[in-house]
């Protein structure tokens, strides 16, 4: 880069230091408050009197949620959902990003593949649909029912074989001309060149699946079998007297709404901040990605 | 990610009906129990007693074959359970096997949270895999009867139902089994804990703290009350030096248990009501609906004028339940109409703040001093049971319910066990997880007439437990120690809100829905537009977006888009009766 | 066509049919539930014996009062989504990509993706609060500089963009993470070389790094297009009210109001498959201008 920086480039240099530290703080102040309210008391909760910090400090919300043993029941399901679910959807995404990646002349039915998998991405059959079809192919009640209907995103392969299109024609050739064919060119030179696509799709996944909650709660038969979010959704209380009619009184009372969503959400976004800055070194990594004008 | 999200939201966004459930709509009807650690134990109820005859045959008696009946359970937040007990284990299921002979097993079990329960019903229903028994809503039973996916349940229930059952499910002309009659034919049992009492009935809260900073008396009459809003504004009741005060509170929702505007209207004879049921009223022989009668101008006229005089929170129209509720437990509100179970939420959680709020239910008032007339809105239950067609012994479901009734409300009720269970110093309530049951009806009503009694004279002997534990816990409040409790003392004590509906009953001035029949074909299909016709116009009236007069073009619209249709649908219905 | 161009792209085949497998079943499958938007569907019935109503699903969305200024709100407060939604993005990407400091930019990188794990449950209350015209925020410092303040959630004209600047502030920090992937991957030698040239970093800028991430920026702008009947239900929902259906009532919200509530899902699957046609050909015309005018196959 350029040696010595000329002063209107210093200043641009703080200047920005400065904005993105704004723009960040202005990004992490509600969540800030999320957090105060979680920590807060019911009653300064409802009042709205808490800011930036806890007002009555308890971690009641906390131990409300994680005392029970549901709870470490269901992050358990959700690790598995995190885990089988990132997998098969990275995997498929490669999958499919490779040959559609491809030249029409390379791979004569790519564009007539890529419009089926774009379709999807707009027309969906709707809810009762889809559960007829999860249920006739025997996966509602099951883990599976999470993972497999959704398996294959199309945005994420998009984003993929837009990145592998970049990926210099030289090095592929140089493999197939070493006798390696598809499979083993996409292993060995394609993948391991597209580290931050890779990582990018990988925390999409991960936030997908930690946070996808209303299909647990359709799909699985037991509150046993819940994730995690999807449990969490059972244990805030829905202040909601249109439709029911009587709450028990002293329920009423009880837990404040807002102090134990305010602590699931929490939950729901901890593991991205525990992920993320770890898969940023996946970002820094750069690939050799020459013009992608074809 | 968001490509997938937002497709999913098609069709089926619904999704987002749970963000409803913080908008308060009220419409509480009876609940089993109003305390957290009664037990049940023989009532002492007014109603005489029709058992001492044993029936021909034993309506509870027990399946020498023992049979299986599946049903599902949607829980709540916080369930909770005894040791090494669940849903599928609890003392319901063996009671129902040792008792009856019954296996029950779940089908699937669920959370209860509104828009989830909905849908997993939808999914059910149209995967044609509902249990043999369960509890849904009127507008599913329409379709499950139209489907004839559902058991004729007629004939077992004249049957199998025992007395205290029947007694309970036919109070107020058995309107509630009416509207699980289709054709003449009973199709459900209809599930009373799910509203279906009088208790959904409209006061006024007022804090009385204020009142005596502005010295006034609690309202008589509608001037009163225009005339209390005024000072709250204006007169800097809570006494800090600031004008940061309103006079009254409205909800977003307008039509809504807790800050809505059904009180305020009563008092000028108007009574309007539509959120999924409407308001209909009885002039001579003929139903018309209660959102265009002329008494409304009246009311919105005053609202208006409210309104513009700062009376009411300008921004009331983007704030829902919720948010209401915080500017009330922030101390910024002192008077608003209500329900019963207002006391409970929001205004429990005052009592933890350090304002000293009093706050207290009073009558609803009219304009001219004469009794004003609370009106309810929803008089029958939301939600029937019902038996899958096919299914081999569709009067287990009425064994059940016996069964149910027997041990919480009857004469041997077991104190402990049913209701509640004790373990350790903590009281489970395990009520709930009967799989089929019911209200008594006014049984709040009779609570609080006894635990008042014993209040004055002291003497608590004669009353059941449950109602023992209110009579202790609001002792031990009398005495300062109030604890989470706070609640029992407007909605029980003396002048309470029980107090006021028990008046309100005995004076007669209830005025009920008149039409409790299932939803019409064209309510179904324009109900949504004229309501939301109606909600936005009160809206900009009350914000002096619309002239009053405009009032009568709405009427007409309503008249030309549906409404007229639905009225000779509901005509129709009422007639049929 | 011959056996050899078949022998070499057999492969290709062999690993897309798992996805397409799943896709059939799971996507295409579920598609015969379209019949639903031509039926009066009763859900105990189910699809095949609900009675049949052809049209009229549609007519009655045709002829309810306000469609077209609910159509009108959609499409206008979606574009304009879409263009700041993307312009913020990138150039919060080109901005960090200015830091050198890691630490530093992971920290940033991270903080900005935070709102979008918040619910608009949520957020919808806290911009209530945010904007409140007694004590809010924003109107207090409006007030403080000299400005009159404004009931933004019941003004009709600024509610659209309170909707935009909300929506975009919770949402770009996802699609910055894209653009920073496609920033690492543009060759540093295309750098160097500049460099060597005598580019200064604005030069650089606009020679290198925006052309090399203009792909991505069709790609995601086509996308945003294809869902640009969509507008946000659960922003608007959570900070609408009857004040500001003028200018914020959305396709959804309506169908929301109209159909959910009782169980019409004809009604709602009608609305469902206009949106996706539009969403498709909007999709299908950018493909096709891409592909001709800048031999850019977006996908």
């Amino acid at each position: 880069m350029v040696e010595h920086p000329s002063a209107l480039r210093r200043l641009f240099i703080g200047g920005n230091y400065l904005f993105l530290a704004a723009l960040a703080i202005l990004c992490v102040f509600p969540l800030i408050h999320v957090l105060a309210v979680s920590f807060s008391s019911s009653s300064a909760a409802t009042a709205g009197q808490v800011g930036l910090w806890p007002v009555d400090f308890t971690t009641r919300s906390y131990s409300f949620v994680a005392n029970e043993p549901a709870f470490m029941r269901s992050l358990f399901v959700s690790l598995q959902r995190v885990a089988l679910g990132v997998g098969i959807n990275m995997l498929l995404a490669v999958m499919l990003a490779y040959p559609l990646a491809k030249e029409a002349r390379d791979f004569r039915w790519r564009t007539f593949y890529v419009w089926i998998f774009v379709f999807t991405m707009l027309f969906n059959g709707g809810l009762i649909p889809t559960y007829l079809v999860v249920q006739k192919t025997g996966l509602a009640g099951s883990l599976l029912a999470l993972v497999i209907p959704s398996a294959v995103n199309v945005f994420n392969v998009i984003l993929m074989l837009n990145f592998f299109r970049g990926i210099p024609k030289e090095l592929l050739d140089a493999s197939y001309i070493d006798g390696a064919g598809h499979w083993k060119t996409l292993w060995s030179i394609v993948v391991p060149v597209s580290k931050p696509v890779l990582a990018t799709v990988a925390l999409f996944a991960i936030v997908y699946h930690w946070n996808e909650w209303f299909y647990g709660l359709i799909y699985m038969k037991h509150t046993d079998d819940y994730p995690l979010q999807s449990y969490l959704q059972t244990v805030i209380v829905q202040k909601n007297f249109s439709e029911l009619a009587a709450q028990d009184v002293s329920l009423l009372g009880k837990v404040s709404d807002r102090t134990v969503k305010a602590a699931q959400i929490f939950l729901g976004s901890l593991p991205i901040l525990c992920v993320y800055p770890f898969l940023q070194g996946y970002f820094m990594s750069g690939i050799v990605m020459g013009s992608v004008k074809e | 990610m968001r490509k997938v999200k937002s497709m999913l939201a098609l069709g089926m966004s619904a999704m987002l009906i749970w963000t409803t459930a913080c908008s308060d709509n009220g419409n509480n009807g009876n609940q089993a129990s109003s305390s957290p650690s009664a037990s049940a134990s023989p009532t002492s109820s007014a109603s005489a007693a029709t058992e001492s005859a044993s029936p021909a045959f034993d309506p509870m008696a027990k399946y020498e074959e023992p049979i299986v009946l599946t049903t599902a359970a949607f829980i709540r937040d916080g369930a909770e359970f005894p040791q090494g007990d669940s849903i599928e284990n609890s003392v319901w299921t063996r009671l129902y096997k040792d008792q009856l002979g019954i296996n029950v097993k779940y089908d699937w079990v669920t959370s209860d949270t509104p828009e989830v329960r909905d849908q997993k019903m939808s999914v059910s229903i149209a995967s044609d895999s509902l249990p043999d028994l369960i509890s849904v809503t009127a507008r599913e039973l329409q379709m499950l009867v139209e489907a004839g996916s559902v058991e004729d349940m007629t004939a077992v229930y004249d049957k199998y139902a025992s007395p205290l059952v029947k007694e309970n499910l036919e109070i107020n002309n058995k309107v509630a089994l009416d509207a699980a009659t289709f054709d003449g034919k009973l199709m459900g049992i209809p599930n009373t804990t799910k509203g279906g009492g009088v208790e959904g009935v409209q006061m006024v809260w007022v804090r009385t703290d204020w009142l005596r900073n502005v010295g006034l008396e609690p309202p008589k009459t509608m001037d009163d009350v225009l005339a209390i809003s005024k000072a709250f504004t204006e007169q800097d009741p809570d006494k800090n030096g600031k004008k940061d005060t309103f006079g009254i509170a409205f909800n977003k929702n307008i039509y809504d248990g807790f800050a809505g505007v059904e009180g305020f209207f009563a008092g000028y004879g108007a009574y309007p009501y539509s959120t999924s049921t409407t308001m209909w009223l009885d002039k001579g022989g003929k139903l018309e609906y209660a959102g265009i009668q002329p008494e409304m101008k009246d009311a919105l006229a005053a609202l208006q004028t409210m309104f513009k005089s700062g009376q009411i929170d300008p921004e009331f129209a983007v704030k829902d339940g919720v948010k209401v509720a915080e500017t009330v437990t922030s101390g910024k509100i002192g008077l608003y109409f209500g329900q019963f179970w207002n006391g409970s939420w929001p205004l429990n959680d005052m009592n933890k703040s350090a304002i000293n709020a009093d706050w207290k239910p009073f009558p609803i008032v009219s304009k001219d001093g004469s009794p004003a007339h609370p009106y309810l809105t929803d008089p029958t239950p939301k939600e029937f049971y019902v038996v899958k067609k096919g299914y081999k012994h569709p009067e287990a479901a009425l064994r059940m319910l016996n069964v149910y009734f027997d041990n919480i409300y009857g004469d041997n009720a077991k104190p402990d066990g049913y209701h509640t269970i004790t373990e350790g110093d903590k009281k489970i309530e395990v009520f709930s997880y009967a799989v089929i049951r019911g209200n008594k009806m006014n049984n709040n009503i009779v609570a609080y007439e006894q635990v008042t009694a014993a209040l004055k004279s002291g003497d608590s002997s004669g009353l059941k437990a449950e109602y023992k534990d209110y009579y202790d816990r609001m002792t031990k409040i009398n005495q300062g120690e109030i604890g989470d409790s706070w609640f029992l003392v407007p909605i029980f004590g003396e002048n309470g809100a029980y107090a006021i509906i028990k008046d309100y009953m005995s004076s007669g001035t209830i005025i009920s829905n008149a039409f409790t029949g299932s939803p019409t074909p064209t309510m179904v299909e324009r109900g949504s537009t004229l309501k939301e016709l109606e909600h936005e116009l009160i809206t900009k009236i009350i914000m002096g977006a619309a002239s009053v007069d405009e009032f009568d073009k709405f009427v007409g619209d309503w008249r030309k888009l549906g409404g007229d249709q639905i009225t000779a649908e509901v005509n129709e219905w009422f007639e049929g009766k | 066509m011959g056996t050899s161009a078949w022998k070499r792209e057999w492969p290709l085949h062999v690993m897309i049919w798992p996805g397409l497998l799943i896709v059939l079943i799971y996507s295409y499958g579920p598609m015969f539930g379209f019949a639903i938007a031509f039926q009066k569907y009763n859900l105990a019935l189910g699809i095949w014996k609900s009675k049949w109503i052809g049209w009229d699903n549609f007519e009655y969305l045709f002829h309810y009062p306000n469609i077209g200024r609910v159509v009108w709100n959609t499409l206008s407060i979606s574009v304009m989504k879409i263009v700041v939604g993307q312009i913020a993005p990138i150039a919060t990407a080109l901005l960090l990509n200015e830091v050198r400091k890691a630490v530093f930019k992971r920290a940033v990188q991270t903080m900005i993706y935070l709102p979008y794990f918040l619910s608009w449950v949520i957020l919808g209350g806290i911009m209530i609060d945010l904007l409140s015209p007694s004590e809010g925020i924003v109107n207090q410092f409006l007030a403080w500089l000299g400005f009159e303040r404004v009931f933004f959630l019941a003004n009709n004209d600024w509610f659209p963009f309170v909707l935009v600047f909300s929506d975009v502030w919770k949402e770009f920090g996802f699609h910055t993470i894209v653009y920073l992937a496609a920033l690492t991957a543009i060759s540093p030698a295309l750098y160097e070389a500049a460099v060597v040239d005598g580019a200064g970093r604005l030069k650089q800028t606009w020679h290198i790094t925006l052309p090399g991430i203009l792909p991505i920026v069709i790609l995601l702008a086509t996308l945003s297009l294809g869902n640009v009947v969509n507008a946000g239900f659960d922003q608007v929902f959570n900070l609408y009210s009857p004040v500001v259906y003028e200018s914020g009532d959305i396709i959804d919200t309506l169908v929301y109001r109209l159909g959910l509530l009782d169980f019409q899902f004809g009604l709602a699957t009608a609305v469902g498959l206009l949106k996706s046609i539009v969403g498709f050909v909007l999709i299908a015309i950018s493909y096709v201008l891409a592909y001709r005018f800048a031999n850019y196959r977006i996908f």
